[in-house]
C-alpha cells in the first residue's frame, strides 16, 4: 500500500467547512486486465470541457509500471486542489472479445467521504461518472457527478 | 441511555439524508429490443436506498441475476432528490457495477463487468437505456 501522500479539500471547500487534514490512500489491487488491454488511449491528460466547473478541472491517466493510475486535480472557486494519485482497480475493454481497455473504475477514500470514479473513453472524449459518499455526520447528501474531459494540448 | 449517548444517535439519524427515490423506482424496459447485456430491471424503494432486479440478456451470464442493493445520490449535496445509484451484482465468474442515472426520464445504465475467473472475454464496458413501464 502506497503511503498516503495528498492533502485533499476540494468537496470540504464547496460545504465550507474548514479542514485541517484529509487523506488519499492508494488502492492496493493491481488489475491484470492492464497487462491484458491496449490502454493507450485512456493514457494522458485531460481538461474538463467546462472551464467554469466546481467540480474535477484535471485528470491525469498514466502507466506506471504495468500499472494503470489516475490523479485528479479538483476545482473549487477557480484554484484547483489535488485528490492525490490512486491505482486504477479495473480497466475494461468495449466489448467482451476486445482488447481495447476504453473504461476503468477507482476509489478515492478520504477522511469523511468515499468517492468512486468511473470513466470511459469514447471518440477522443473522457466521460468521468463519480459517486460520493459522505461518513462525517453531516446533512449533506451523497450525490453523483458526470463530467466531460479533452485531451490536453501539449 | 445517557445524554450522550442519545445525542450520538440523533445526530447519525439526522445525518443519514433521506431521498426522494420517485425517479429511480419502478420496473425499466430496454429501449433495444435485442439488448446487448441487459432486458430489464427492477427497482424496488427501500430506507435510503434501492433493491435493484436484473433480468439479463447475454448468454455469457445469467439471465436472472438476483437481487442487489443500490446506493443512490443526489445531483448535489444539498438535493433530496435521488436521481442516480450505483450497484454491484455478483454473477459467478464475473461481477458488474452498475451505474445508473436519469436522464428526461430515461434511465441510463453504464457497466462494468469484471472477469473474475480467467474465462476468455475481456472485462468490459457497456452503456444502455431505459423506459420506465408500469
Amino acid at each position: 500500500m502506497q503511503e498516503p501522500s495528498s492533502i485533499h479539500l476540494w468537496v470540504m471547500a464547496r460545504a465550507g467547512v474548514k479542514v485541517e487534514r484529509c487523506r488519499v490512500e492508494a488502492i492496493e489491487i493491481k488489475s491484470s486486465d492492464t497487462a491484458r488491454l491496449e490502454i493507450s488511449t485512456m493514457v494522458r491528460s485531460w481538461v474538463n470541457t467546462n472551464p467554469a466547473t466546481q467540480g474535477i478541472a484535471s485528470v491525469q491517466l498514466r502507466l506506471v509500471e504495468g500499472e494503470l493510475r489516475i490523479a485528479i486535480q479538483g476545482a473549487a472557486q477557480g484554484a484547483p486542489f489535488n485528490w492525490g494519485e490512486v491505482a486504477v482497480e479495473t480497466v475494461y475493454a468495449e466489448n467482451a472479445s476486445s482488447r481495447r481497455g476504453m473504461a476503468f473504475v477507482a476509489n478515492y477514500h478520504f477522511e469523511f467521504l468515499d468517492t468512486l470514479i468511473e470513466g470511459n473513453v469514447n471518440a477522443g472524449l473522457l466521460v468521468l461518472a463519480a459517486f460520493h459518499t459522505f461518513h462525517d455526520g453531516s446533512h449533506r447528501s451523497n450525490y453523483f457527478s458526470r463530467e466531460f474531459f479533452h485531451e490536453a494540448a501539449l | 441511555m445517557n445524554h450522550v449517548a442519545l445525542e450520538q444517535m440523533q445526530e447519525h439519524a439526522a445525518a443519514e439524508a433521506e431521498l426522494d427515490l420517485s425517479l429511480l423506482a419502478g420496473n425499466w424496459v430496454n429501449t433495444n429490443l435485442s439488448p446487448s447485456f441487459i432486458r430489464s430491471l427492477q427497482l424496488e424503494p427501500g430506507p435510503n436506498q434501492l433493491i435493484m432486479r436484473v433480468t439479463g440478456a447475454d448468454s455469457g451470464s445469467p439471465k436472472d441475476w438476483g437481487e442487489a442493493t443500490a446506493q443512490v445520490f443526489a445531483e448535489n449535496t444539498a438535493s433530496t432528490q435521488a436521481m442516480a445509484f450505483s450497484a454491484l451484482f455478483d454473477l459467478g465468474g464475473m461481477d458488474s457495477l452498475l451505474q445508473g442515472y436519469v436522464v428526461k426520464g430515461v434511465l441510463v445504465i453504464v457497466s462494468f463487468t469484471r472477469v473474475k475467473d480467467g474465462r476468455e472475454r475481456s472485462s468490459s464496458f457497456g452503456k444502455e437505456f431505459f423506459y420506465r413501464v408500469p
